[in-house]
């Protein structure tokens, strides 16, 4: 799929473009979603609100090319937003997770590892890691500049080094 | 101290993480997605917001060919002699880019597509590029796909550097028209909106001596073809220079400090610049489906300066063309206050006040009205 050109056709207001699009992208969303949101039901109200702001906002997009960005940017908003909202009861279904998991590494979840991080630096990984988007695509997305991704980077490659470390009590995986 | 994993390091550790958990697609997930888009509604009034501003450039007629001297003569022999682009498209717009234009007149030809900037025009926020783009080989109209006619995809970076300001701008669509078999000729629109305050030229004083700007060009959309095929990927590099001219003198900034109360918060206007190209607006609000926002619901959608009616003081509508967040933060919660730089087409000058109104399509009278004075 040529997808420039089909983010081009949905801005000019082609709504079988639009679905293309989102069709493509379902296991990416996915993916943000759930490495961001632990309950289903939650992944799949983040989704179903993604991609109505997706719909009434794609025409306003000034670089097509950087329409994954754009999309997993308005996902992983609305997940911080019903995580924000299901905070209190997030916290404890989340210690009885991690609790109930003891020494399971196999049990550990991105969610958990982003968790590890400042909450302004999670969509940069996600972002930056999970998706392999340039630094650039990403400083035009959140409009940071480049030289600020750089530094959270940097910030996020500490915390998560931190995070990911195979030592006792760190979120290890090997 | 710790270990600090490389990028590859974290990028595998994070990939093996992520692959552990269920890659497919949850039946629940696709259940949703697959509903939600069954339930997509039909474009509402942002589509029509974006016909508005491609109907700006839309309707040109042609008129004959107005020579004037290229202030680049190393270039100026490379391009016929035509005029202004600015002039040749004709509407209302166009003809004030006009009058501040200068010529630049330098072509470069790459993969059988020649592209030359042939003027240019800058009121110190907004530089406007007027091009003429040939293609190698001739086509006739009814290659180009209804909805197409108007505009030219380019991959495009306008540079600047003034003082210690490194300025960054795209236009990424060409708007104006086929002039004959082998010629577009448009206008490109390179707003220079800084995130970051200090860098905003509102800020900075634009020097007597010329700016140095570097335009790239990496790819131009071929509309007759389809697909990848239509992006013809080059190499179109220009500098050239912006002069402090008259564009510049005859912007008025004012500074209103005037709020409005919403039921989802306070709109602060803080800047409003009345330039020959625009009618910038600075304010303050709680979200709307801005970029960067995209807190989108019709309650809230009074908000979004799209829909607002601009007005100058002869009753002149200035429609909406371009918006911007600014600030290095992206907004979080619908209820962050994000400031950002609404662009309108230009008031008519002298003008000593614009009016701002805003309503759903079901209010009878606006959500909120403000007189915004110039004086």
């Amino acid at each position: 799929m040529d997808l420039i050109k089909v983010v081009k056709t949905a801005q000019n207001g082609d709504k079988k473009a639009f679905i293309q699009l989102i069709q493509y992208f379902e296991k990416d969303m996915y993916k943000v979603a759930k490495s961001l949101l632990q309950n289903e039901a939650d992944r799949c109200d983040a989704v179903q609100e993604a991609i109505l702001k997706a719909y009434e906002g794609v025409w306003q997009l000034r670089q097509p090319e950087y329409f994954k960005t754009w999309l997993m940017k308005i996902l992983a908003n609305n997940c911080y937003l019903i995580h924000r909202k299901n905070s209190r009861t997030t916290v404890v279904s989340e210690l009885q997770a991690i609790e109930s998991s003891g020494n399971g590494y196999a049990e550990v979840e991105m969610k958990q590892v982003l968790d590890c991080l400042d909450e302004d630096l999670k969509t940069l990984v996600v972002m930056y890691y999970l998706h392999d988007l340039p630094v650039k695509n990403i400083s035009e997305t959140l409009a940071i500049p480049e030289g600020t991704i750089k530094s959270k980077l940097s910030k996020a490659r500490a915390q998560l080094s931190e995070a990911l470390k195979p030592e006792q009590g760190g979120l290890c995986y090997e | 101290m710790s270990e600090i994993y490389t990028d590859e390091q974290i990028r595998k550790l994070l990939n093996k993480i992520n692959e552990k958990g269920d890659v497919e697609v949850s039946p629940q997930f696709h259940k949703r997605v697959q509903d939600t888009l069954n339930s997509l509604p039909q474009r509402r009034s942002n589509r029509k917001r974006l016909a508005k501003v491609s109907a700006l450039v839309a309707s040109f007629l042609m008129i004959s060919a107005i020579a004037i001297g290229s202030l680049n003569p190393t270039f100026a022999t490379d391009i016929p002699v035509i005029g202004s682009v600015f002039k040749h498209l004709n509407n209302i717009q166009n003809s004030i880019y006009d009058d501040y234009a200068v010529g630049v007149g330098e072509s470069q030809t790459s993969k059988g597509i020649t592209v030359t900037v042939n003027d240019v025009a800058f009121d110190g926020k907004r530089v406007i590029v007027g091009y003429i783009i040939k293609f190698e080989k001739p086509f006739t109209f009814k290659d180009i796909p209804d909805g197409w006619e108007d505009k030219i995809f380019a991959w495009d970076e306008l540079k600047l550097t003034i003082g210690r300001n490194r300025l960054k701008a795209y236009a990424n669509t060409i708007y104006g028209q086929y002039t004959d078999s082998n010629t577009f000729m448009g206008v490109g629109k390179y707003d220079l909106i800084a995130p970051n305050p200090e860098d905003r030229t509102e800020d900075v004083t634009i020097p007597q001596q010329p700016i140095d700007a570097i335009l790239k060009i990496s790819m131009i959309s071929d509309n007759r073809k389809s697909g990848l095929d239509s992006e013809i990927k080059g190499k179109w590099n220009f500098k050239f220079q912006l002069t402090k001219d008259n564009a510049i003198a005859d912007v008025k900034v004012v500074e209103p400090k005037i709020s409005v109360k919403t039921e989802f918060g306070e709109i602060k206007f803080n800047k409003v610049r009345i330039s020959p190209f625009s009618t910038d607006i600075e304010y303050e609000a709680p979200q709307d489906p801005i970029l960067g926002g995209y807190e989108y619901n019709d309650d809230r959608s009074y908000l979004s300066p799209g829909i607002w009616v601009v007005t100058d003081d002869t009753g002149k509508e200035l429609k909406w063309e371009a918006e911007y967040g600014l600030g290095l933060k992206a907004p979080k919660n619908k209820e962050d206050i994000i400031p950002r730089v609404v662009k309108f087409t230009f008031a008519n000058p002298g003008s000593k006040y614009i009016n701002i109104s805003s309503k759903l399509k079901s209010d009878k009278s606006p959500r909120f009205e403000v007189k915004i004075p110039l004086e």
